[in-house]
């Protein structure tokens, strides 16, 4: 038995666990292996001291069934049925229906270009197979986008309109675009083409409206007035929504109830700052922080937190103060150069 | 051919230990609310067994426990009977746990666990010292509780579960889904470890 393997079975033979057949190999190994005796004998002196400590649990909370069973009436928590339970089958009819309904014209966009794409095929093939061009010639030329030979191209791609309604883009957006074009290709030519088989949502709303795909991540506190701009307006209020991080309102307000429950939490209080931090809330994220330090005035990462909350909202002379906190403490790198060099910038201004 | 046909009308029994639990759940399962309370009294305590030392605070505590409960509710409708209902909850625990405690770490510009910054240190409102602990135990006891602390998450969470909560290694491999070799592994990892943060145990105690 070699070393590594041996030292696999040092926690169950320290603990008289390791089974009969493995000890007779393993001990003698250790006996003929210095190294690995040694490392076995530090192993059962750790071990033993592991035993020996008192790690004492917290008490559970008195009102813990309570709390548990009150957050269950709150929420609209249901037992979840087993996934081959008796509804499964009408929710997966119901979810084959939206599916359907969702992808029906992607999915003849792509039935088509994959029959343009065969169609392309065969042509080419007749080409190399048959050298009678008469033949080749009788074949015209597809595009691509529309399935339809290049002669006849009408506006605009029907697959744009029908996707638009799909995936919540206004329909009338489209219909604007479409007036004033006169042809596909014009269509085309000004805005960002779609992708030949768009599998997103998102991937339909940039290639209708281009620069789209910046309104959708989610803004900076600072850039967020910029970001309003560059969403069109004819994108639906679901994406401006989106955009604009209002769907984060849902989390701000649970964390700020679950704090008034656990109001010393510091798990709660560091996730209800960033809720702040990414909802642009800069003063309420310094009240957070500022609550951190007085919970911890030792902890030079809450001073951190707070001196950046505080250059947030506009507060220079307290982000100076708790940047030179954080330096004082001790901050781990790379925050300490980053905080060093924050408060050189203030102390300048 | 009538044992045959009797072992598909009555089964024989599996030989997975009967689980206590069995009764209250299939109640929870049919939408007894009420019994789930009793299931949160009979295992609060282990739950905060293996929570309580992984997180710093007391809030902290109550607050992850809480969210187990409620987890561990909302997903009873798929628990199969192939384990116990402990080793189920368990695991909720344990996940639980691991994914608030990186997530933490991952979206704050506060490193939670950090041993450097000492947010690794307890702090707990109720733990002060027994009566019986001499200052040099408390000490060492002290010593190595940080030392626990400033572990990996994953290792920490193996030497809590089997040194402090009493779990085979066998549970704490159905408990984590993975190999008892996997739990052996970090173990011994983790011994390694703690024996170079507690230089006094070069010299023995």
């Amino acid at each position: 038995m070699k070393c590594n393997k041996c030292q696999k079975y040092f926690i169950p033979y320290v603990e008289g666990t390791l089974p009969e057949r493995l000890q007779k190999p393993v001990e003698k190994h250790l006996s003929a292996c210095k190294s690995c005796a040694e490392e076995l004998a530090q192993l059962r002196q750790t071990v033993d001291v592991l035993r020996q400590t008192e790690y004492t649990a917290m008490e559970p909370a008195f009102d813990l069934r309570s709390r548990v069973m009150a957050q269950i009436a709150r929420e609209p928590v249901r037992v979840r049925k087993s996934w081959w339970g008796a509804y499964s089958a009408a929710a997966a009819a119901l979810l084959l229906f939206a599916v359907v309904i969702v992808s029906v014209e992607p999915v003849f966009y792509r039935v088509r270009q994959s029959s343009q794409h065969e169609y392309s095929a065969k042509r080419t093939a007749m080409k190399s197979v048959s050298p009678d061009t008469q033949a080749l010639s009788k074949m015209p030329e597809m595009d691509e986008r529309t399935g339809k030979p290049t002669s006849v191209v009408k506006s605009p791609a029907p697959e744009i309109k029908a996707s638009a309604k799909g995936y919540g883009i206004k329909p009338e957006g489209t219909k604007e675009i479409a007036k004033a074009r006169k042809s596909s290709d014009e269509f085309y030519a000004d805005i960002t083409p779609p992708p030949a088989a768009p599998e997103h949502p998102h991937d339909m709303a940039q290639a209708a409206y281009g620069g789209g795909q910046q309104a959708l991540q989610a803004p900076s506190p600072m850039a967020q007035a910029e970001r309003v701009e560059s969403v069109p307006k004819n994108i639906s209020v679901e994406f401006e929504d989106r955009a604009l991080g209002k769907a984060d309102n849902s989390k701000v307000l649970e964390l700020e109830r679950k704090l008034r429950e656990f109001p010393n939490s510091r798990t709660v209080l560091m996730e209800l700052l960033n809720a702040y931090r990414d909802a642009g809330r800069s003063e309420d994220e310094y009240a957070i922080a500022e609550r951190l330090t007085k919970l911890d005035a030792d902890n030079p990462q809450y001073w951190f937190a707070r001196a950046q909350a505080a250059e947030r909202a506009g507060k220079t002379l307290l982000a100076a103060e708790a940047y030179r906190q954080a330096i004082q403490l001790k901050i781990p790198e790379p925050d300490l150069g980053l905080a060093e060099s924050r408060l050189e910038v203030l102390e300048k201004n | 051919m009538i044992s045959f046909l009797l072992n598909i009308v009555d089964p024989p029994a599996k030989k997975v230990e009967k689980d206590a639990d069995l009764d209250l759940v299939l109640r929870v399962q049919a939408g007894e609310l009420s019994a789930f309370g009793e299931l949160i009294d009979r295992h609060q305590r282990p739950v905060y067994g293996i929570v309580s030392r992984m997180v710093t605070s007391r809030d902290d505590a109550d607050d992850l426990v809480q969210d187990v409960f409620v987890s561990a509710y909302k997903a009873i409708g798929s628990f199969r009977r192939d384990a116990k209902f402990s080793t189920w909850l368990h695991t909720i625990a344990v996940n639980t746990t691991l994914k608030r405690l990186k997530m933490m770490k991952r979206r704050s510009t506060v490193s939670i666990d950090d041993p450097d910054t000492g947010l690794a240190e307890i702090i707990r409102a109720d733990d002060g010292p027994s009566p019986a602990e001499s200052l040099q135990n408390r000490e060492q006891n002290e010593a190595v509780r940080r030392a626990i602390d400033s572990l990996p998450d994953k290792q920490r969470m193996v030497v809590i579960m089997h040194y402090f909560e009493q779990h085979s290694c066998e549970e704490i491999a159905e408990i984590l889904k993975c190999s008892v070799g996997t739990v052996w592994s970090r173990l011994h990892y983790a011994c390694k470890k703690l024996r170079g943060e507690l230089g006094w145990l070069e010299q023995g105690f």
